[in-house]
């Protein structure tokens, strides 16, 4: 297991209910399935991830967080200095800029 | 009889038959009285012998009567038993006139004695026997002093003797014969040795086939049987016996040849062999046709194995040398009658030359007269002109080779003189002055004095040769020539140009005779081939030397450099020039190479317009003087200048040559028929080239009509008139036209495709026909594949890489338009790609925005089977008539019946390279490198071979490679070379030692039929000490070829081949040793790959050590197939060419070399390893992530795809760094079997895409043996592309 699930707090005056959560580390083939577990098990049923911290993401990561999106109300969040953005974008995931955005979309004031 | 006293009586009981012997002998009877008589000494010395094992014999009291023990009996004979205690003098008797002397020497003396190998002629059975014997003779010594007898020790040694004699001569005689260059001199020889050696070849006598009535008749015989030896062999044959091993016994001598006896007397021996030479197998049967040795064997030695084989030995010896004295005069012969054709061709030449001289001076003379009595503004005189100009070129390309007939001949001498080099040259170069201003090139004379001894007129043909060669290929620039002393005292002169330049491949061919550039882009294409082989001629007889520089694109540089000039007779070099420019053939042909600056005259004309395309200046203007008459003409020089102004005079007719610079008649011919404008043009194409081939080839290529040169000028125009009619009944019928068009193109097609050689190549020929391709822009081709489920499919035109790769393979039952239409073989038309089903719009997005519209056909067999489907793509959205899907399914069935034909020839070529691959697959790798291989068969002949290569995984860290090559073709080779093979990867695994496993694979070679001469080299290499160790049998050096591209030849560890018995075995045989640090490659290859006929092998080997030194910072599989393709000759390879190649696991500062197991584990620590290395390179972290991310997916499909996550296969990175960009190269060792476009909603999909879309490019490279995606990283562009994004 080399990946961390890092809870995000909503910020400061923000009243949110969803939570979020960072990935850091690596994700690719060998533990793609370890880690959409351990999503799945957060988004109840809704969950903002963060992909931006993240050293390494491939493939199989996309198409785990495609499952999620089709399966639970899940928001990405991938920050413009992110180095997994070109591959995002490559791939035509959707996401935000950033956890605000991201918070904003998914909870309608 | 009780008297043996006890001592003796011991010994006897344990002295054998001899023992025996002695204890009942009724010695009180005996001269030698009672043993117990015996003095103390004798008793000792014959109990000693009796216990002795070795033959031993005691010589007692007066008489010298024998004692002998069981060692001694063989010595006797049939001597035994009566010679116990019998006198020596009686037992001996036959040779006692020897031995008596030596043995009253020891009586008397008391002196022992010994003798080695001294020659005894003992008679046995009545046979007087040549034997030797090593023995000593020593006293016996009584207790008084006295002598009481002699006591012998002896040894035969008969027949190592022999063995040592024969030994001898059968070396003198392979001395002798070494230098035996006809069969006269080998059988002279044969006979002289054997005369020398009487004792084993009492006499020998040859029988050889006359040269005359080809009868066999004594050609020969030693010394003393010259004269007596029958003629014929009937003599011999007619009698005795053949033995089983084919010798005939001849019995009987004697009796047989009575004066033989009389003159060899009492040695005459008794019998003979009779041995077939020359190499027929089996028995001489009759004396008529068979050469033979006839042998007479010492009636002193038995005919036993080792005679026999002795005999054998000397024939073999003979007929050997006979097969290569004949070899030797076949070969010599070969050598005189191709001398006497080059000569006869050369005399041929001379004769025809002068011939022509005649007439042709004949019809000059009085042309000038005529045209010098004509006004210059004539119509004749301009024809005369033409006539002229001509006839001087024939007369002059006629003079060259006369002159250089008679230089091959040696009948031309240079008549030398002492000239300013300098002045004599810039006089004759002067004359192209105009010409080169006319042209608009520079002409720049640089001459400085020099004094050289030179023939003035063999000067002028070399510098006017060069100088019009110079122009002939300097389109644009200058030429420059100039001349001075040179450093050693003589002189130089160069002749630079600016022109198109010589490829490197074809300079050393450049002053052979007859040949010329291929594809030169001169300002013609006209020429003989002689000029420059004139030139070296002419330079060679001056003592001169001659080479070239030569850089493709930016000019030739001919430098001829003469010596310095003896004191001789000086010429005037005004008379030279003088002569020069009096009449210069060279410039003035020069002139007629000169452009038409194309006479463009499309005024309002009613005159329809012919456009004419040839080099030659005069068939132009012959051309345009006939057509002129009823036509408008506009002229082109070359084929480009022929398209430009078709396109710009939209002539009605086009009338073109075939051989032609820039671009030649079938060329200009496929551009008019691509061109949509101009796609009905009619075409008439001339050609001095006759024959049906030439003919269909024109008309293939899209010509109306061929003309065959020389054609009259009413043929010409009756066809231009023709064709013209027949294009005006084409227009006269506006809605015909496109339907004509369209039946041509469709025509056209079908001929195109008959010559297609790949799917690819007929895709690419219907998108090159907008009329039958309705000008689509991509094309696809989807074949089913064996199991009939899925369709393999083949791309051209515009479709970016990643599509083509993610749609390669296709299972019938997927979403995919190809698929769709060859499963339910209907029709698809599809206007707008947007709005097709949904099941479609994945497809349809992963095409846009190259495809928007398509058409799909299925393909069908002659028996209605489906085969695949074709479809045709548009880039945007495109209204599809009826008449549109009409002409679709026409090009469809073209097609199915083009890939029909192609893919029974593919099957084929599967079947051989699946039995090569099955043969030569890598299979099981090894994660200590990147190991690649390529197999060439040779030439065209798809075919099994001998050569192979092998890797053997040896541990962690630890590879062992082999390359090998076993002598011959065909199945039986490839059946020794994969049980080669499997021994080699068995002896592999079992020592780590490089000797020492071919040792085991010698031995094991040795046991197989045809493994003789098999070569082959073994590596094993160490990535962890960053070393091979290796051994060669006899197989071409390996190399390794350092990250900086220096080559290291290993050329230790040197064996000989495998399986070679003649070579003594070499079982201390060195391995070698040599460094391999991280970077480097390791290559084995076979000889096929260096050997060219009539090439020395050097050659080979720096021609081989270019082509490695460029693949310092390729991959392994690109290194094997850019190796491959470089080291082709022009015909092909003649042998087939193996080639393995490793580069060790490693990190070094500029490359990265990596290899794993198939398991989805091993990415996270390759990945982990190779960051370490982007992180030293000090990459940007976004570069670093996209290289990490590429190459990880490429992994992953590797791992998936190619090696079916089987984790005793392996796959490979090679990653190399330089100042402006990475590239990485990902191999795989398997075939890609699975559906590549269904898992496009699973992660496969999208690692295609970012395999693509983050690498500046990528390309995928697959072959037999496994897939190699390569991607390269520009560092500067990754880093505009992220700042991009990030903002």
């Amino acid at each position: 297991v080399n990946f961390e699930l890092r809870p995000v707090g909503p910020p400061a005056g923000a009243g949110g209910t969803v939570p979020a959560v960072q990935i850091l580390g690596e994700v690719d083939a060998a533990n793609a399935t370890d880690v959409s577990n351990a999503l799945r098990e957060l988004a109840s049923p809704t969950l903002i991830i963060d992909l931006s911290p993240v050293d390494y993401f491939d493939s199989a990561g996309f198409a785990m967080i495609d499952r999620l999106l089709d399966e639970a109300r899940v928001a990405v969040v991938i920050s413009p200095d992110s180095v997994m953005r070109p591959a995002a974008e490559l791939v035509n995931l959707p996401f935000y800029d950033s956890l605000t955005d991201a918070r904003t979309s998914m909870e309608p004031a | 009889m009780g008297s043996v006293p006890a001592d003796l009586r011991t010994a006897a009981s344990l002295g054998g038959e001899m023992g025996s012997r002695i204890l009942s002998c009724d010695w009180p009877a005996h001269p030698l009285g009672d043993p117990a008589e015996w003095s103390a000494a004798v008793r000792t010395t014959v109990a000693t012998a009796l216990a002795c094992r070795f033959p031993a014999v005691l010589w007692l009291g007066d008489q010298l009567r024998l004692i002998y023990n069981d060692g001694y009996i063989p010595m006797l004979g049939d001597k035994h038993p009566a010679a116990l205690g019998s006198a020596g003098s009686d037992v001996w008797w036959d040779i006692w006139d020897v031995i008596c002397p030596l043995l009253d020497g020891v009586v008397t003396t008391g002196k022992a004695t010994w003798f080695d190998d001294l020659k005894l002629m003992v008679v046995n059975d009545g046979r007087r026997r040549e034997r030797y014997f090593t023995f000593t003779y020593s006293p016996i010594i009584g207790a008084g002093g006295a002598i009481e007898g002699v006591f012998c020790v002896v040894s035969e040694t008969t027949e190592r003797v022999l063995s040592e004699r024969r030994l001898r001569t059968l070396s003198t005689l392979a001395a002798a014969l070494m230098d035996a260059q006809s069969v006269e001199t080998a059988l002279d020889t044969a006979i002289e040795v054997c005369g020398q050696h009487p004792a084993d070849l009492p006499f020998a006598a040859v029988y050889a086939g006359d040269e005359a009535d080809g009868r066999v008749r004594l050609r020969g015989a030693t010394p003393g049987a010259t004269a007596v030896m029958p003629q014929s062999l009937a003599s011999f044959t007619g009698r005795g016996s053949v033995e089983a091993d084919g010798l005939r016994l001849v019995p009987e001598l004697p009796a047989l040849l009575p004066a033989l006896a009389t003159r060899l007397g009492d040695d005459c021996p008794e019998q003979g062999l009779v041995i077939t030479l020359g190499g027929t197998a089996g028995a001489v049967t009759d004396g008529s046709s068979t050469a033979a040795l006839v042998l007479g064997l010492s009636r002193y030695t038995p005919l036993d194995d080792q005679y026999r084989a002795f005999c054998r030995l000397v024939a073999d010896r003979v007929s050997a040398t006979i097969a290569n004295a004949r070899a030797y005069q076949g070969e010599r012969r070969r050598a005189e009658s191709l001398a006497e054709l080059d000569q006869a061709k050369t005399t041929f030449l001379a004769n025809v030359s002068h011939e022509f001289r005649t007439p042709l001076t004949l019809m000059l003379g009085p042309l000038d007269d005529a045209l010098s009595s004509l006004s210059g503004d004539d119509a004749l005189a301009d024809r005369l002109r033409i006539v002229q100009r001509n006839g001087r070129r024939l007369l002059r390309m006629v003079n060259a080779l006369l002159d250089f007939s008679r230089i091959e001949a040696g009948q031309s001498q240079p008549q030398l003189a002492v000239v300013d080099l300098g002045a004599l040259t810039e006089g004759i170069a002067s004359s192209f002055a105009e010409v080169c201003r006319i042209a608009g090139i520079e002409l720049v004379l640089d001459c400085q004095a020099a004094r050289a001894e030179a023939d003035p007129a063999m000067w002028e043909t070399i510098v006017l040769n060069l100088v019009s060669n110079a122009f002939k290929y300097t389109l644009t620039g200058s030429i420059t020539v100039t001349a001075g002393p040179d450093r050693d005292g003589g002189a130089t002169m160069t002749v630079s140009d600016t022109g198109t330049g010589i490829a490197a491949e074809q300079l050393p061919r450049l002053f052979d005779r007859f040949y010329r550039l291929a594809d030169a882009g001169g300002r013609t294409a006209e020429g003989s081939g002689i000029g420059l082989a004139l030139v070296r001629s002419l330079v060679e007889m001056h003592q001169g030397t001659i080479d070239v520089e030569s850089t493709p694109g930016q000019g030739t540089t001919v430098r001829v450099s003469l010596p310095a000039a003896h004191a001789g007779p000086s010429a005037s070099v005004a008379d030279s020039i003088a002569r020069s420019a009096t009449g210069n053939d060279y410039a003035d042909e020069a002139l007629g190479w000169l452009g038409t600056s194309s006479r463009a005259k499309r005024a309002f004309s009613s005159r329809q317009l012919v456009l004419v395309a040839d080099d030659n200046a005069d068939m132009r203007r012959h051309l345009e003087t006939v057509l002129g008459s009823r036509w408008d003409v506009v002229v082109a020089g070359d084929g480009r200048q022929a398209l430009e102004m078709a396109r710009r005079y939209r002539p009605d007719l086009l009338v073109t040559d075939v051989m032609m610079p820039e671009l030649d008649g079938f060329g200009l011919i496929a551009a008019i028929r691509a061109d949509a404008d101009l796609a009905s043009l009619p075409v008439i194409m001339l050609s001095a080239r006759a024959g049906p081939e030439a003919v269909g080839g024109g008309l293939a290529a899209g010509a109306d009509h061929y003309l065959v040169k020389p054609f009259t000028s009413a043929d010409l125009i009756s066809h231009v008139a023709a064709r013209l009619a027949a294009a005006a009944r084409d227009r006269s019928r506006p809605a015909g036209e496109e339907v004509s068009q369209r039946e041509q193109a469709l025509a056209s097609l079908t001929a195109d495709m008959g010559a297609a050689k790949s799917v690819s190549q007929a895709l690419d020929m219907l998108l090159r026909s907008p009329v039958c391709s309705l000008g689509a822009t991509a094309a696809a081709v989807g074949l089913l594949d064996e199991t009939g489920s899925k369709l393999r499919i083949t791309y051209a035109g515009d479709l970016t890489r990643e599509v083509t790769d993610r749609y390669y393979l296709v299972s019938l039952s997927s979403p995919v338009m190809l698929a769709e239409t060859a499963r339910t073989d209907q029709r698809m038309v599809v206007p707008d790609t947007s709005a097709l089903d949904a099941r479609f719009l994945a497809e349809a997005a992963d095409k846009a925005p190259a495809i928007r519209a398509s058409i799909l056909e299925p393909l069908h067999a002659d028996d209605g089977a489906v085969l695949g489907a074709v479809g045709l793509g548009w880039p945007g959205p495109r209204e599809i008539s009826p008449a549109d899907a009409d002409l679709t399914r026409r090009v469809a069935a073209i097609l199915a019946r083009a890939v029909a034909r192609i893919s029974v020839a593919e099957r084929e070529h599967q079947i051989a390279m699946s039995l090569q691959e099955r043969l030569l697959g890598l299979g099981v790798t090894s994660p200590a490198a990147a190991v690649s291989a390529a197999y060439e068969p040779a030439g065209e002949v798809m075919r099994v071979g001998g050569d192979w290569y092998t890797a053997t995984p040896l541990g962690p860290a630890r590879v062992g490679i082999s390359a090998g090559d076993v002598v011959g073709h065909g199945l039986p080779a490839a059946t020794v070379m994969s049980q080669l093979r499997s021994a080699l990867g068995a002896a592999a695994l079992a020592t780590d030692n490089p000797a020492a496993v071919l040792d085991l694979l010698d031995r094991y070679a040795q046991t197989l039929d045809d493994a003789a001469f098999a070569t082959v080299a073994y590596a094993i290499i160490d990535t962890a000490a960053g070393t091979v160790s290796y051994a060669c049998a006899g197989h071409p050096y390996p190399l390794v070829v350092g990250p900086d591209g220096t080559v290291t030849w290993l050329q230790d560890g040197r064996r000989p081949p495998l399986a070679v018995k003649s070579f003594a075995p070499r079982l201390d045989a060195p391995t070698g040793g040599a460094a391999l640090p991280p970077g480097s490659l390791l290559l084995l290859y076979t000889d096929g790959l260096i050997e060219r006929r009539s090439e020395p092998l050097d050659d080979g080997f720096t021609r081989l050590r270019a082509a490695a030194a460029a693949c310092a910072r390729l991959p392994a599989g690109q290194a094997c197939r850019d190796i491959i393709s470089q080291m082709t000759p022009g015909q092909g390879y003649a042998d087939d060419v193996a080639i393995i190649a490793v580069r060790p696991a490693g990190t070094a500062a500029a490359s990265h070399v990596d290899a794993m197991r198939a398991s989805f584990s091993e990415l996270r620590p390759a990945r982990e390893r190779m960051r370490a290395w982007l992180a030293h390179l000090g990459t940007s972290r976004a570069t670093v992530h996209d290289v990490l991310l590429g190459t990880g997916e490429a992994l992953s499909n590797a791992m998936e795809h190619g090696s079916d996550l089987d984790p005793r296969r392996t796959v490979s990175v090679e990653a190399f760094a330089a100042a402006d960009e990475i590239s990485v190269t990902v191999t795989d060792s398997g075939r890609w079997l699975k559906d590549s476009a269904a898992s496009r909603a699973s992660q496969r999909g999208r690692g295609l895409k970012l395999i693509h879309g983050l690498a500046t490019h990528a390309r995928t490279a697959r072959t037999i043996l496994g897939t190699q995606v390569t991607m390269t990283y520009r560092i500067g562009q990754a880093a505009h592309k992220e700042g991009t994004a990030r903002q």
